[in-house]
């Protein structure tokens, strides 16, 4: 079983944690995106909304709990405005 | 994060919702509408029902706008279903949506709400003061010498 570990972040703090994880062996695969939030950031840059970064990360659920603190703790989610973790379950992997 | 503790949010969902690009906008606002914080938007590029409509097709936009909305299960079906009306996506090509039951989420909770939230006393509230008790009253025992 894998789970998807999914990080809403500040614009250029996904790539910097990419580039701090992707070489960690329990990771399964790690993926940015960009794109704009419309509640996460006080920051605005576009009308209502300002860019963010969308990281995606697959693990084993055995390492769920320990790759997610770990990107609670690099995410900084101690101080407001840092952004939003999430974990959820996938069905089916191949590879 | 020294001294922190991560607190974990449960019986949240994500829902996921692709549409033709700048369609995302007035769907985000019809999810507002009914109680959702707000979205995140990414671009991306859709394939599949544009070609099997053949000429039809061209009138479907390829660029695509992903809309991601994390919400608590009891909002939910409420959002998912102003986010379906909205985007029109009763009607061929215009997008499609999903749900994702969350294991759990962690962000910035401020002291006050987390404690108002365990019941557990605020570090930065000055404790109130509990109303005194009224003593009952003696009882006279009325002893007779």
């Amino acid at each position: 079983m894998i789970t998807e570990i999914g990080a809403l972040l500040h614009k250029g703090v996904g790539n910097h944690m990419l580039a701090d994880l992707k070489s960690d062996k329990r990771v399964l695969g790690i993926y940015v995106e960009a794109g704009r939030t419309h509640d996460l950031f006080a920051f605005r840059e576009f009308g209502s909304a300002s860019e963010n970064d969308i990281l995606t990360v697959l693990v084993a659920e055995k390492d769920a709990d320990k790759i997610f603190d770990l990107v609670c703790k690099k995410a900084g989610l101690t101080e407001p405005q840092s952004g939003l973790v999430y974990q959820m379950p996938l069905h089916k992997k191949s590879g | 994060m020294a001294g922190r503790q991560i607190t974990y949010l449960t019986d949240a969902m994500m829902i996921t919702c692709i549409v033709q690009a700048s369609q995302a906008d007035k769907v985000v606002k019809a999810a507002q509408n009914v109680g959702a914080q707000g979205a995140t938007v990414t671009y991306a590029r859709g394939t599949g029902i544009r070609e099997r409509m053949g000429l039809m097709g061209v009138a479907i936009d390829e660029q695509k706008e992903m809309i991601r909305i994390i919400v608590s299960e009891e909002q939910a079906d409420r959002v998912f279903e102003a986010m379906y009306l909205a985007g029109e996506l009763d009607k061929p090509g215009m997008g499609i949506m999903f749900m994702n039951n969350l294991d759990r989420i962690a962000t910035y909770i401020p002291d006050d709400v987390l404690a108002d939230a365990t019941g557990a006393k605020s570090p930065k509230k000055a404790p109130k003061k509990a109303p005194a008790k009224k003593k009952p009253a003696a009882k006279k025992t009325g002893v007779k010498k």
